[in-house]
């Protein structure tokens, strides 16, 4: 694939107010400060921060407000924001504070229309929809609340549902690879890819530089998504980047 | 110095692009109404959303009425992303719309045909190709994009000072009239380059 457009997003999930890492979604490891590591992502070049907080859902709180206040005042690309978003006010809250984009699960699995209200505001361009899903005997079954939730839903249904709802990019989490630095799961990304023609962002299993390349090539993934490999200082995002050009992709540097 | 004044048009990245404004050494105020332009200011734009509710921001306001008569009178404009699409004179985002009719072309989708298949929106950092003399410096400088409608049909072409390509199509990425510039992408979201540009484009419409 010749001159494909490529992202690289640095993934930081949350556990106010540090950044923590985790495996399949669980397991938390503290790591730091959030916004230490956002910055030295911002100056190594990458293209996106995206900011999750894995125990909103849990909780039913937002805690990320001062983290993105702060934040947007010194890092000027653009951020994702996901985790406990449970109305159209909490997702305006989020975008006035200085995010671009909300990812929404939870909360638009158990109230689809809540896209639609978001969407009629906001543009759809800012919203994300944000898809964990485990392996399953037939196809993948999409989960909430990070990864703890079972909702018997489809992938396929229900990213094709969503998208007539008003979403402008998928984040395609793959639960079962997320962490394990086993590579991104391919499968789940052509099977999506194929029934959609929104952006769509891999995430979960990022291990090597060909993962990146694997999950690229894959029609309508237009990002990647990385997390540890960035915060254990695995990969540099010029590295990953660089990799990419070699491999023909059109990317920032 | 000219007076730098943003228009508040309920826009999400409204605060985004004052931070990116501090960030550039650059003073303003905000406004939301046209009565409170001042003669000959610089008016900045911003804009993230529907084309329709933006125009209708700024025709409740009264600026539809007003801006083009504060240009006449030695004001300058800077539009961004919505705020850019808004110079035209028409946009087909969600029916038909009338623009500002500050310049002279059509916003319309980015087509999805079954021969060229793209992806939409585009979401996307994209070097800026074609550059006018006036923004030479940023040639091949990549900027951020997040838009699914573009500017097209212009009856003067030279007012498209930079492209990028995007799945085979041309989508002027800065027009540039003079006294008014546009960036469809997001200046105060493209990183150290895209705080560059807005500085640069505020010194050009300054003539500084």
């Amino acid at each position: 694939m010749n001159g494909k457009l490529a992202r690289v997003i640095a993934r930081l999930d949350i556990k106010a107010p540090n950044l923590i890492k985790g495996i399949h979604l669980e397991g938390l490891r503290v790591l730091g400060e959030p916004k230490k590591f956002a910055f030295d992502y911002y100056t190594q070049g990458v293209d996106e921060i995206l900011y999750m907080d894995s125990v909103a859902s849990l909780y039913q709180r937002n805690s990320l407000h001062s983290l993105l206040r702060d934040s947007v005042e010194e890092i000027f690309i653009p951020f994702t924001v996901g985790g406990g978003i449970r109305s159209l006010d909490d997702a305006k809250a989020i975008l006035k504070l200085g995010a671009d984009k909300v990812a929404l699960n939870t909360a638009v699995v158990k109230n689809v229309t809540l896209l639609k209200d978001i969407s009629a505001v906001t543009g759809a361009q800012a919203i994300v929809l944000s898809v964990e899903c485990k392996k399953q005997t037939n196809g993948w079954e999409v989960y909430t609340d990070c990864g703890r939730e079972r909702t018997g839903l489809d992938v396929v249904d229900w990213v094709r549902n969503a998208q007539q709802h008003g979403i402008g990019e998928v984040l395609l989490t793959s639960v079962d690879r997320e962490g394990t630095r086993s590579g991104y799961d391919l499968d789940l990304l052509n099977t999506v890819s194929e029934s959609v023609t929104l952006p769509i962002i891999a995430s979960g299993g990022f291990g090597g530089l060909n993962d990146a390349v694997d999950a690229l090539n894959v029609k309508n993934v237009t990002a990647i998504a990385i997390a540890d490999a960035l915060h254990y200082k695995r990969f540099s995002v010029g590295q990953i980047k660089r990799h990419l050009l070699e491999h023909g992709f059109q990317v920032r540097l | 110095m000219q007076l730098v004044q943003v228009i508040d048009t309920k826009s999400n990245n409204l605060s985004n692009v004052l931070r990116a404004l501090d960030r550039c050494d650059v003073k303003y105020q905000v406004i939301q109404f046209a009565n409170e332009l001042v003669k000959g200011s610089l008016v900045v734009l911003p804009g993230v959303g529907a084309f329709g509710s933006c125009l209708n921001e700024l025709q409740v306001n009264g600026f539809c009425e007003h801006l083009v008569t504060h240009l006449a009178a030695g004001g300058k404009l800077l539009g961004i992303c919505v705020g850019m699409q808004a110079l035209a004179r028409s946009s087909t985002e969600f029916g038909f719309h009338t623009g500002l009719s500050l310049i002279d072309a059509e916003v319309t989708r980015l087509a999805n045909s079954e021969s060229a298949p793209i992806i939409v929106p585009n979401v996307n950092w994209l070097p800026l190709d074609n550059v006018s003399d006036r923004f030479k410096p940023f040639a091949g400088k990549a900027m951020y994009f997040v838009h699914s409608y573009f500017m097209t049909n212009f009856r003067d072409p030279h007012q498209c000072a930079a492209i990028v390509k995007y799945s085979g199509i041309d989508i002027p990425a800065i027009i540039d009239s003079g006294n008014i510039i546009g960036f469809q992408f997001h200046p105060e979201k493209s990183g150290e380059d895209g705080l560059r540009i807005l500085r640069h484009s505020i010194d050009l419409l300054r003539g500084i």
